[in-house]
């Protein structure tokens, strides 16, 4: 008869199974905390294959390998709209995403920043960067006044036009707009991680008449920005950021 | 050496919070959590830089009347308004701060913001979905193809919901 009918309760049911078992009574073991977690090797494996396939590439290069880039039609854009800018005297916006600086999106976004800040210095153009993150306000500031410098322009650096405006992303998306409606802002670069609020940025600055650049690795924001700006960089910022900054070089 | 100390403190924990994705001891685990401690401690500092540009940009601009001031001043007003209750009264659930001026002032305004999104999209969608060219034509063709076939396969709404309230 099984146990279930028997009417043993659970106890006894569990005295008789343990009966029937043959396993060794162990002595008592003390638990010894791991030094590696094996579940995760792979990850491990992945990690060093990437590192090295970089190291190796980085070597290469500096050994004298030729670098072959196809053209990005929005680089070239760029330039396009800080001259649309200079030809109109107003003030280039640059928005670098809206996600804090551990996000690989904005630091790649950080190194185009120093560049565009370069071309705008170069044509004496005032950038404004506004910030979605207390902690990148520092990091914007230095990023301009870096661009500054390399265009042999430090006296026109301008503190003032680093604007951290909110971490709350709509309160952000309606400070940005209004830059854009009151300061008629006349060349607009999204670069860096979007959310909701692309296409509220892209649309008033479609509205405002001003030649627009957008770049994101966030898929999902992509076709707003492909209706609503000039050019849009695929995910493929990250390899702008390289090829603009040289630092391969 | 002001440029290699911190870029060498930065690769050391840098490394150290890698490795310790692949090490469970409690030891290394500690420290993990020590460094991340101080990592929000030293982003809370970074609210005061972010306080004091918000200030020093539009409080100036305030101050001397410059373009655009009355907005800057309305910036001015609510920075302070969030920030003085939320020192004195604290802002947990259930005080002053959170209630009236989170919960039922910034949560519907930015809900406001987040709605107007919709006309936003029409006008893209509009825009994008012109049939200016063939191409565009047949994008549309084939958007409205493909939502007429995947309507079909769906169950009527409204007749569940009848079934369902009739029982």
């Amino acid at each position: 008869m099984p146990d279930s009918l028997s009417g043993d309760s659970l106890g006894v049911r569990f005295e008789k199974r343990l009966r029937k078992s043959e396993s060794l009574v162990s002595g008592p073991v003390i638990a010894e905390a791991s030094w590696f977690n094996w579940n995760r090797l792979n990850i491990l494996l992945l990690v060093l294959l990437f590192y090295a396939t970089v190291m190796y590439m980085v070597r290469r290069t500096k050994a004298g390998a030729p670098l072959r880039f196809r053209r990005i039609a929005g680089i070239d854009a760029i330039d396009e709209a800080i001259g649309r800018a200079t030809e109109l005297g107003k003030p280039v916006l640059y928005v670098p995403g809206t996600q804090n600086i551990e996000n690989i999106q904005t630091i790649a976004s950080i190194q185009l920043l120093t560049s565009v800040a370069s071309k705008a210095a170069t044509y004496d153009i005032p950038i404004i960067v506004p910030l979605n993150r207390a902690f990148m306000v520092s990091v914007g500031e230095e990023a301009v006044k870096q661009g500054f410098l390399n265009a042999g322009r430090p006296d026109a650096y301008m503190r003032d036009n680093i604007r951290y405006l909110s971490d709350e992303q709509f309160a952000f998306t309606s400070g940005v707009t209004g830059i854009m409606m009151r300061e008629k802002t006349a060349a607009h670069s999204y670069l860096g991680a979007f959310y909701a609020e692309s296409l509220i940025l892209s649309e008033t600055g479609f509205v405002t008449g001003a030649i627009q650049i957008a770049g994101t690795a966030n898929t999902h924001r992509l076709p707003f920005f492909v209706v609503a700006c000039d050019y849009t960089l695929i995910g493929e910022y990250f390899a702008t950021s390289a090829l603009v900054t040289r630092m391969l070089k | 050496m002001k440029r290699e100390i911190p870029i060498l403190i930065t690769l050391v924990f840098g490394v150290f919070m890698i490795v310790q994705f692949f090490i469970p001891h409690p030891v290394v685990n500690e420290i993990a959590n020590r460094l991340q401690n101080w990592a929000i401690i030293v982003i809370s500092f970074s609210y005061v830089l972010g306080s004091a540009n918000i200030l020093r940009i539009n409080g100036e601009l305030v101050y001397r009347r410059g373009p655009g001031w009355l907005y800057k001043l309305v910036l001015v007003i609510a920075f302070f308004l969030m920030v003085i209750p939320g020192m004195f009264f604290g802002i947990a659930e259930g005080t002053w701060t959170n209630d009236y001026l989170f919960t039922y002032t910034y949560v519907p305004l930015a809900s406001t913001m987040y709605a107007s999104l919709a006309f936003y999209i029409a006008s893209a969608a509009f825009r994008a979905f012109r049939s200016k060219d063939v191409a565009s034509i047949c994008a549309r063709g084939y958007r409205l193809g493909s939502d007429a076939w995947s309507d079909s396969r769906k169950p009527v709404i409204w007749d569940d919901y009848r079934r369902s309230s009739t029982g």
